[in-house]
């Protein structure tokens, strides 16, 4: 990873992103060992513990559910957060108006949506969980930011995506021209 | 005569350029030098691989080579198809 650059926000911007891209690698790790020892030495206590706050036995994969989709969460974040990176660097090099930004564009859209929908999935089983008082103690408060901000990221990405494939052709023409 | 614009309804714009030079006895490196291209874009606009030219590069190349730019550009129809007028 190339930190340096002439622009001091796209060095700032480089250094934010990697520092987000090894955070979401961080949590996912992390969230896969939850999930490994929730399947294995954690299952019996998880269960004692839904069993006595009066959840069905299916709340026990309710919870490993809502972790894996957790980490899918944070796998759209990092999918989105590497895309970010390539097309900071592509700007870097002078040359962001090329179909692969268009495309780039385009996916982090779809990644957005994507997580915008695990995230809506994962409030409804935090919210299902919430229901069982004494599991208060397991912390299952889930926030998820689920207004507006999401989608309208999304459609300005997909807008964005359409400008660079408009700039892309008319940089090629442009290339053309003597 | 490197023919362009190929991809345009079948026209090619044929670009004369190497024979305007031959008949100045001018090379391509020389005449880049007075018109103030780079040698890579009027190899592009010599080897027929110009999309478009500027009025203003048509015209530096006029001046430098005393011709008209029907002298540096002709046209030439799609092949077997009869030419217009």
């Amino acid at each position: 990873m190339n930190f340096r650059s002439t622009d001091p926000l796209l060095t700032a911007a480089k250094v934010v992103v990697a520092l987000l891209i090894a955070l979401s690698v961080f949590v996912m790790a992390m969230l896969t060992i939850a999930l490994g020892a929730l399947l294995t030495v954690g299952r019996a206590d998880l269960l004692a513990e839904l069993a006595s706050a009066g959840a069905p036995p299916y709340a026990y994969w309710i919870v490993a559910l809502a972790i894996a989709m957790l980490i899918g969460l944070f796998w759209f974040a990092f999918r989105f957060l590497r895309d970010l990176w390539s097309i900071i660097a592509s700007v870097d090099a002078g040359d962001p108006f090329r179909p692969a930004n268009a495309d780039l564009l385009n996916r982090m859209g779809w990644t957005v949506l994507g997580a915008y929908i695990t995230a809506l999935l994962i409030a409804l089983q935090a919210a299902w969980l919430e229901q069982f008082d004494p599991l208060d103690s397991m912390d299952t408060d889930v926030t998820v930011d689920l207004g507006a901000g999401g989608l309208l990221l999304m459609l300005t990405l997909f807008i964005l995506a359409r400008v660079f494939r408009h700039g892309a052709a008319m940089r090629e023409d442009l290339e053309g021209t003597v | 005569m490197p023919p362009i614009n190929d991809d345009i309804e079948g026209a090619r714009i044929m670009v004369k350029l190497d024979d305007l030079l031959y008949a100045r006895r001018m090379t391509l490196t020389e005449l880049a030098d007075r018109v103030g291209l780079t040698l890579a874009n009027l190899s592009i606009l010599k080897t027929g691989k110009a999309k478009a030219i500027r009025f203003s590069t048509l015209a530096a190349i006029c001046r430098e080579l005393e011709c008209q730019p029907g002298d540096l550009l002709g046209y030439q129809a799609e092949p077997g198809r009869a030419e217009d007028g």
